[in-house]
């Protein structure tokens, strides 16, 4: 058995003609001009997108969140098909993580009343967003140009987290307390979304519709997020 | 301060959203005729021609009944273009509506863009403190084509592109007022004339660093190196492309073509392309696009067109742009100094319609000047594309009893390659030997053998270069169909006398086998024949 992977390798080459060491070659050079359905103007396209995004006071119950501490990251892959010059349609599978980092100061009555030195309710979600695009640069090459994508999504809260960091009676050290699979959390939400984007540079907003907080003596989250988003 | 976050929020919606509200695009206005435009060569051909160019219906203005008519629908016009016998205007989709009405417009085209600048083709400049190599590139770049036989001709002669004037199109040229490099030209005065279309005004020394390194490579010398072969020329220097401006780009090289033309220009040299951002591959046709049009126009009025194949050859568009896919004009392509191969960046032919393309190659990696002084390396078939300019004016001095077209067809045959030719590199680089030597005939190289199974190409010992110099061991091949188009091509390195072995089934009725080998190029006849009967073609 062994011998077939020394034999087959050398009667292969044998096969190829040793006489010609190719610098250079093309055996297709029409290629190029065959007719494509990938491309960012073509009929398919898809590419991967990373983002980070704010979280605004927008849709809380309380004022009980920071305004700009609190942070959105995603990743994901978006897929575009296009009707036409003007509408395409498309999907996005994303991972989406918002940090909603509570007020310690604030009146809150968020789980056990007490005040910590940081609190953050943590939502890891997988989503599915499908969406319409209106392409506002119908004339164009190859590239994605100007357009403006309208749809909704729905995500699953996978691990949602509740965590809580307090410093120690010494100062500096630091007691760290994270509940995962946080029961107070809701495990499926749903939203729309907006999207402005010129080419691969994207400006974003999403509207959570569905509730987080699963209690109404547990103040909701806030709803809109706004950020950047750029495709590679 | 909830309240303020609100508006500061729809304050930034409102920014974002309000630039899509802008509902004019820029469009080419086509019209029927000229009717009555009236036009003097006297008045309108610059004083500074040596021989006034011949003029024909195209060189007449538009229509200024024609301009006023549209000018009153919308009045954001443009640049307009006499050869073509076009408008560009900036307008709304009603006003579009109501222009297509009016009699004399013949069709109305988007000029696409958006907020790109035209592709100057230039990989990357570095700043490379290896003084052996920039000498090294230096010494070879003009000495690739041979220059040395130019400068070794009867003494009486200065063969440096004298007589001959150049048009160079670029996004600025700063530091051609003030480098060494071009002293030589300044102190004889031979830039003859200089236009910024981006502005409007005459000061060329500014902008993008990129036309410096181009024209450096036409006629530039560094301490007593030519850096290009046309040190004796003259020049028309002319900015037509800027960074943030949008869609202008291309009407502004469609109104230097019309004004190098005015200005006597003999050679167009343009290191400049069209690609992905407005066009597909499909578009590379030699016709769509108004400024493959204009190249074509420019080279039907007696100006050698020359221009960049592109650096996409490594990248998903890979062929070459517009206006190199313009008919009759040279397309230049890129080797490396490093093996004298296509180097990897510069883009393929053919032609989407399958013309041959590019036509010749030069140096894609080049020492060019520096607009704050010295010299760089760069990479670039902006940089192969007046290196091939200075030869062309030098050949051109020669031969002036030659047209452009028949200019073109010499630097074509003098290249080193020719007849052999592919899609990576052309006919090969042009020879300066060629038009001073008589060339001897080339010795039989290879010969053709035929198996059961193989096309079998065998290279007799005394021709196996086992030292590699210059090319010497490379034999270029092509499989060429029967409306000569290439359906396969190659380079391999020969390192015995079995050299190169095809499969049979890789050609059909009608087909052909180009290869060239050490000078010696042959064509065989191959296919579903009875007998194969080589057609063998003796070159230099």
């Amino acid at each position: 058995m062994k011998k077939i992977f020394i034999i087959l390798p050398l009667f292969i080459w044998g096969l190829t003609g040793f006489a010609q060491t190719i610098v250079m070659q093309n055996l297709n050079p029409m290629k190029p001009y065959q007719e494509k359905t990938q491309g960012e103007n073509l009929k398919h396209y898809s590419h991967m997108f990373m983002g980070v995004g704010v979280v605004t006071p927008a849709g809380a119950s309380t004022d009980d969140i920071y305004f700009g501490k609190s942070l959105t990251f995603d990743i994901g892959f978006r897929y575009r098909y296009r009707v036409s010059n003007f509408f395409h349609i498309g999907n996005d599978i994303t991972y989406y993580r918002q940090v909603n980092s509570l007020n310690r100061n604030g009146m809150h009555k968020v789980y056990d009343g007490a005040n910590h030195d940081r609190e953050s309710i943590i939502q890891n979600e997988f989503k599915i967003s499908p969406f319409i695009r209106f392409n506002l640069t119908p004339k164009r090459g190859n590239y994605l140009g100007t357009y403006i994508d309208l749809g909704g999504y729905v995500g699953w809260n996978f691990i949602p987290v509740f965590k809580v960091v307090d410093k120690g009676n010494s100062g500096n050290v630091k007691m760290k307390y994270t509940r995962s699979y946080d029961p107070n959390q809701n495990r499926y939400d749903y939203g729309i979304t907006a999207r402005v984007a010129r080419n691969k540079y994207i400006l974003f907003a999403t509207y959570r519709l569905s509730d987080i907080m699963k209690k109404s003596e547990h103040p909701e989250i806030p709803r809109l997020s706004a950020g950047i988003q750029l495709g590679f | 301060m909830y309240q303020l976050k609100k508006i500061v929020a729809f304050i930034g919606l409102s920014i974002m959203v309000l630039p899509l509200a802008n509902a004019q695009s820029r469009y080419w206005i086509q019209l029927t005729d000229k009717k009555g435009s009236t036009f003097d060569p006297t008045v309108y051909f610059e004083k500074n021609n040596r021989v006034t160019p011949t003029a024909d219906s195209l060189d007449f203005p538009i229509s200024e009944n024609y301009i006023s008519s549209i000018q009153e629908i919308t009045g954001n016009l443009g640049r307009t273009s006499r050869w073509l016998n076009a408008v560009a205007v900036s307008a709304t989709k009603s006003e579009v509506k109501t222009i297509k009405k009016l009699p004399f417009v013949k069709a109305i085209v988007p000029i696409t863009g958006n907020f790109v600048q035209a592709k100057m083709d230039m990989k990357h400049e570095a700043n490379s403190k290896d003084q052996t190599e920039i000498y090294d590139i230096l010494n070879r770049q003009t000495q690739r084509m041979g220059a040395r036989y130019f400068t070794l001709m009867d003494s009486s002669i200065v063969i440096n592109g004298k007589g001959i004037r150049i048009a160079v199109f670029d996004g600025g040229f700063p530091g051609v007022n003030t480098h060494d490099a071009f002293k030589h030209i300044r102190e004889d005065n031979r830039i003859i004339a200089t236009w910024d279309f981006t502005k409007n005004n005459e000061n060329v020394y500014r902008g993008i660093s990129h036309g410096t390194n181009v024209l450096s490579c036409i006629a530039g010398m560094h301490e007593g190196t030519q850096m290009g072969m046309a040190t004796g020329a003259e020049f028309l220097l002319a900015i037509t492309e800027v960074n943030s401006e949008p869609f202008s780009e291309e009407e502004n090289w469609l109104a230097a073509v019309e004004w190098a033309h005015k200005n006597g220009a003999n050679i167009i040299s343009s290191s400049l392309g069209y690609t992905f951002n407005r066009y597909f591959p499909s578009d590379m046709d030699g016709k769509k696009t108004f400024v493959a049009q204009a190249a074509t126009i420019a080279a039907r009025k007696g100006i050698l067109v020359i221009n960049a194949a592109g650096n996409d050859g490594d990248s998903d568009w890979q062929v070459l742009g517009t206006p190199a896919d313009a008919d009759s004009i040279l397309t230049v392509g890129g080797i490396s100094p490093d093996d004298n191969l296509h180097i990897s960046f510069s883009s393929y032919g053919p032609t989407a319609d399958g013309r041959m393309k590019p036509n010749v190659c030069a140096f894609g990696k080049a020492v060019v000047a520096s607009p704050k002084g010295g010299v760089n390396i760069a990479y670039g078939t902006s940089f192969a594309t007046p290196l091939i300019s200075g030869f062309a004016a030098c050949a051109w001095q020669i031969n002036r009893n030659k047209n452009a077209m028949e200019m073109l067809k010499l630097i074509e045959e003098s290249s080193d390659l020719y007849p052999y030719f592919d899609y990576a590199h052309g006919f090969g680089v042009p020879q300066a030997n060629y038009f001073v030597d008589s060339i001897p005939e080339a010795e039989a190289t290879f010969d053709l053998y035929e198996d059961d199974t193989y096309y079998n190409v065998f290279v007799p010992a005394g021709y196996v270069k086992l030292l590699s110099g210059y090319n010497t061991t490379i034999m270029f091949y092509n499989i060429e169909d029967e409306n000569g188009h290439l359906t396969e091509y190659g380079a391999i390195r020969v390192y015995q006398e079995k050299a190169l072995s095809l499969y049979k089934t890789a050609f059909k009725k009608g087909y052909k086998l180009n290869i060239k080998y050490l000078n010696y190029s042959a064509t065989f006849n191959l296919g579903e024949k009875e007998e194969s009967t080589p057609e063998k073609v003796a070159t230099r």
